[in-house]
């Protein structure tokens, strides 16, 4: 059964959030996001004693009859991101659990929104297999958005996914010019740090957005079982797995899913990359509205 | 070791069923998760496992294992075979000392011959066994117990082998109580359930037990003019006292063939009048033919008329032989009567018998009264024909009229008597020689030790009530239907006298019963009560008759071992055998009880009121011990008591069944916990 927090009550909440993003970056003319170059906008940000070419109609006469020197008054500037979605379409996000699915694509949903909010250009990337697909091309305006999203839901998820090859295949990325947001269990055997690395390169924003399940942090079953991974091919794969959960057992599969989840954030961390586990027990609005803010992502 | 139930061992079965199940049940069950990702990586993380958790984990397994070996050899009932310590011969002896041992053929006794074959058994015995020897006769017991051959033992079981052979009583006379012989047996069973006995009687058993060897010391009944041994006695004899006469039955019986037998009647001191007549000898014989192993009853009888005896012979069937007695042989009295037969069979011991108790005791019975009546004589006539068997009773009056002013006082009569009744005029001195009765007395005798005041007026009649109504004196009286309306006041009485009636706790009727004084007192007359026109009047007479002057014994013939019950006028009673075989025994307390043990006639001698009483009683053997061929269908068993008591079941089988179920109801919880 489909599982979908998209309505008009969830962007409803989302009017009075923003995309907090970092200023170092580029991006296009014409956005809404402060950055530490200078421009035109009428935010005053510095002085600068003039120099030969400057425009002399943005010398500060005011400063003039005080000092007798020549200061030119500057203005912080204004530009456009490029946000960019990449949305684990692997059968692991989704395929048994639709509560898990619902909370990727509104995670998605919302940070696409805040950015055409913010006159910010939205790419969907839905990753599959070996590659992204990229749908709605870039989008750019709510009417085109809201478009996208109604497909959104539509959408499913299937085999494995290489997050690694999917995101350094991604025609589209910028250099410099905006957030990357990898939304994902991270629980495949595909290097996604090359991919982080090469978004890092690029000189992006980047997040990453863990997904996971209450079964995942925390099994309640036990005794032999054998577990059939959602992504694997036939009984016979080797993703599958026969094991005696014991006591000891379920302790070793903390301490591994702790250490697995640290590896991540001291990862991020070297890099500057924000990390954020959301556990899909939890209403999608705390996800937003808490864990989020928290981040510094949003503001 | 050895396996009782080898095919216990199939329960080893159950293990290959153990190992099908944990092959064929579901280990793993599937479960779809997102990603096993992180469980691969907990591999890592899992601590290393120690030989000894390995263990652990089959430890379940071992156990299951175990518990089903074990299960199926506890089916299969592994037992050590050893050596079985050799057992010493037991056997124990059973000898009936019943009075159909004594039968004798070519000298000896079924008894001798047995302690013969006892005496060869012992001899025959092994080093090791030994012998126990139970006499079976009314009171079973040990001649002696688990003897041996060693020498001390045998010179004790020769001396009471000895014993038994010289000692005349060590057969008895009486019957033997097998039953309680063999309840001997089942004590020494107990100990050794292997002792076995050998039973020597001279009863055939139709069933005996496997482990009891019955031996039948008979010898062979005469066939074929073959000689053997048999026996012709007399079963009982009687004497009944039929219109003034007495008439003889005698129940003659053979037993081992059948035989003529020549039955003798002599009848001594026949027709006597009192003690100092001696009377005559009467001898009546028949010739009875008796059918082997059948009872023939023969009756000596007078009739008055022909008629009579035709009545007679037409009633009576064809085993009855009737001897009718002339007028010469016809009895009214006897001293006694012997029976005998001529033959020459194997028993004796019941060849003869004798009946006793054909002499009258006369009761002479005074009655003196200033107002006499004729209620005493009419109570007298009533009872008299039911004591006539027993007491020649002589009614004398003397009426003791009221005499005019000035008349010389008539002299009470005070001996000679053995019933005095006082009424109204009492003599000074009560007489010694006899039971007296007062009856409303006006004056208080010389130490009587009751004193009387006035007569006392009821006012209206008032039943008279019983202090105690279990008292002799009030057999078949019913106290409350007697009403009395005046009566002489007792001030005070002597202890010795007991209050029998009594009216609102005024005593009415006393008696005092003792060795030289027997006394009863009516403190009322008859004129103011009831009781003289009641069937009361002469039962309370005749219970004064057989309270005060009881009959010393209740029947004139008795079996061997039989308890007899005396008692006595007097202070004493003296029992012993006219033949002295047994010594004299003297008794002072009555009743009195005797048992003899040897057949014949008691003679039983008691002094009262100065005067001797000898009366006899005879003794035979039980009537059963004259069927010297007896049969029985069967003879006790005291091996099958020992088996109950001795029976265990084995429970360990169902232990084990119960251990193999808690164990697949493990399993099936272990399941469901899995699933």
């Amino acid at each position: 059964m489909k599982v979908s927090f998209l309505d008009d009550k969830f962007f409803g909440r989302l009017e009075t959030l923003s995309l907090n993003l970092r200023s170092n970056l580029a991006g296009y003319f014409g956005g809404k996001h402060l950055v530490s170059t200078y421009g035109q906008t009428v935010e005053f940000s510095d002085y600068r004693e003039y120099q030969f070419g400057d425009d002399i109609r943005r010398i500060d006469w005011n400063l003039y009859s005080r000092f007798e020197k020549y200061f030119l008054k500057l203005f912080t500037d204004e530009r456009q991101m490029q946000i960019q979605l990449f949305l684990d379409c692997s059968a692991s996000m989704g395929e048994d659990n639709p509560q898990k699915a619902a909370y990727a694509v509104a995670c998605a949903a919302a940070l696409g929104y805040l950015s055409v909010h913010n006159m910010d250009k939205v790419s969907l990337n839905f990753m599959k297999s070996t590659g992204c697909d990229n749908p709605f091309g870039t989008i750019i305006g709510k009417n085109a958005y809201f478009r996208a999203v109604s497909a959104m839901n539509e959408m499913e998820f299937v085999e494995e996914v290489d997050i690694e090859k999917c995101v350094t295949s991604c025609n589209n990325t910028s250099t410099g010019n905006g957030l990357s947001v990898i939304i994902s269990d991270f629980m495949t055997d595909s290097n996604w740090k090359k991919a982080v690395d090469y978004l890092c390169y690029k000189k992006r924003q980047v997040l990453l957005m863990q997904i996971l399940t209450p079964d995942e942090l925390d099994p309640t079953y036990d005794g032999r079982v054998h577990l059939i991974d959602s992504e694997s091919v036939d009984v016979a794969d080797t993703k599958n797995m026969k094991i005696k959960i014991t006591r000891s057992m379920q302790l070793a599969y903390e301490e591994a899913l702790r250490d697995f989840k640290q590896d991540i954030k001291t990862y991020c961390n070297k890099r500057g990359v924000g990390y954020v586990t959301i556990r899909t027990d939890i209403p999608i609005e705390r996800v937003l509205f808490s864990e989020l803010l928290n981040a510094g992502i949003m503001g | 070791m050895k396996l009782l139930t080898p095919l216990g061992l199939l329960g080893l079965i159950s293990l290959l069923i153990l190992l099908i199940i944990y092959i064929i049940k579901p280990n793993y069950q599937q479960k779809r998760i997102s990603s096993t990702f992180i469980w691969k990586l907990s591999l890592r993380y899992r601590k290393k496992k120690i030989p000894i958790s390995k263990l652990r984990n089959i430890l379940i397994i071992i156990c299951q294992i175990l518990i089903l070996t074990s299960c199926a050899f506890i089916l299969a009932q592994p037992n050590k075979v050893l050596e079985m310590p050799e057992k010493t011969d037991e056997l124990i002896i059973v000898l009936d000392a019943s009075a159909s041992m004594r039968s004798t053929y070519d000298e000896k006794t079924r008894f001798e011959r047995a302690v013969d074959s006892i005496i060869k058994d012992y001899n025959g015995m092994k080093e090791e066994g030994t012998m126990s020897v139970i006499i079976a006769d009314a009171a079973p017991h040990y001649l002696f117990e688990g003897k041996g051959k060693l020498p001390e033992d045998a010179a004790f079981v020769d001396e009471k082998f000895d014993e038994l052979l010289l000692d005349e009583m060590a057969c008895s006379y009486g019957v033997s109580d097998t039953e309680a012989a063999f309840k001997i047996c089942e004590q020494i069973l107990k100990e050794n359930p292997d002792a076995k006995i050998k039973y020597y009687t001279d009863t055939t058993y139709g069933v005996v037990p496997k482990k009891i060897e019955v031996v039948n010391v008979g010898v062979a009944k005469s066939v074929e003019g073959a000689i053997g041994e048999w026996n012709a006695g007399i079963l009982n004899a009687r004497a009944e006292y039929e219109d003034n006469y007495y008439a003889f039955y005698v129940e003659v019986a053979c037993f081992g063939k059948d035989a003529e037998v020549e039955l003798t009647v002599q009848i001594q001191g026949a027709n006597a009048y009192d003690a100092s007549d001696y009377g005559s000898q009467i001898t009546v014989s028949e010739s009875v033919y008796c059918g082997q192993d059948q009872t023939a009853n023969v009756v000596f009888k007078y009739f008055n008329t022909q008629e009579e005896q035709e009545d007679y012979m037409a009633i009576i069937d064809d085993k009855t032989t009737v001897v009718v007695l002339d007028q010469s042989q016809r009895v009214f009295s006897y001293q006694s009567v012997h029976l005998s037969l001529a033959v020459s069979d194997t028993f004796y011991e019941d060849d003869s018998f004798d009946i006793y108790g054909g002499q009258k005791e006369v009761m002479k019975v005074l009655y003196t009264s200033t107002m006499a009546n004729s209620f005493f004589y009419g109570a007298m006539n009533v009872f008299s024909s039911e004591l006539a068997d027993r007491w020649d009773i002589q009614y004398n009056e003397h009426k003791n009229e009221m005499q005019a002013p000035g008349d010389p006082i008539e002299e009470h009569v005070t001996e000679g008597y053995d019933f005095y009744i006082y009424e109204h005029d009492v003599p000074n001195k009560l007489p010694t020689d006899g039971f007296i009765l007062l009856v409303n007395p006006d004056e208080t005798p010389d130490g009587l030790g009751v004193n009387f005041g006035q007569d006392a007026p009821l006012g209206s009649s008032k039943s008279m009530s019983a202090l105690d109504d279990t008292h002799p004196l009030l057999k078949n009286i019913d106290a409350s239907k007697i009403t009395i309306s005046m009566h002489k006041q007792v001030l005070n009485y002597d202890p010795s006298f007991t209050e029998v009636l009594s009216v609102d706790g005024r005593p009415l009727v006393l008696v005092k019963n003792e060795v030289d004084c027997k006394i009863g007192i009516f403190a009322f007359s008859l004129h103011y009560s009831s009781i003289a026109i009641q069937a009361a009047f002469p039962q309370l007479l005749y219970n004064m008759f057989q309270f005060f002057l009881p009959p010393t014994v209740e029947r004139n013939a008795y079996e061997v071992n039989e308890t007899i019950s005396f008692n006595a006028r007097g202070a004493d009673l003296t029992v012993a055998s006219v033949t002295n075989i047994v010594e004299p025994e003297l008794y002072t307390e009555f009743p009195a009880e005797y048992t003899a043990t040897i057949p014949g006639t008691y003679e039983l001698f008691q002094t009262a009121f100065g005067k001797s009483i000898y009366e006899k009683i005879y003794v035979k053997i039980p009537e059963t011990e004259s069927n010297i061929w007896a049969y029985e269908d069967s003879l006790v068993d005291p091996y099958s008591q020992q088996q109950i008591v001795d029976f265990y079941d084995d429970l360990l089988i169902y232990i084990a069944a119960a251990l193999v179920t808690l164990l697949f109801c493990e399993w099936w919880l272990h399941l469901r916990e899995e699933v």
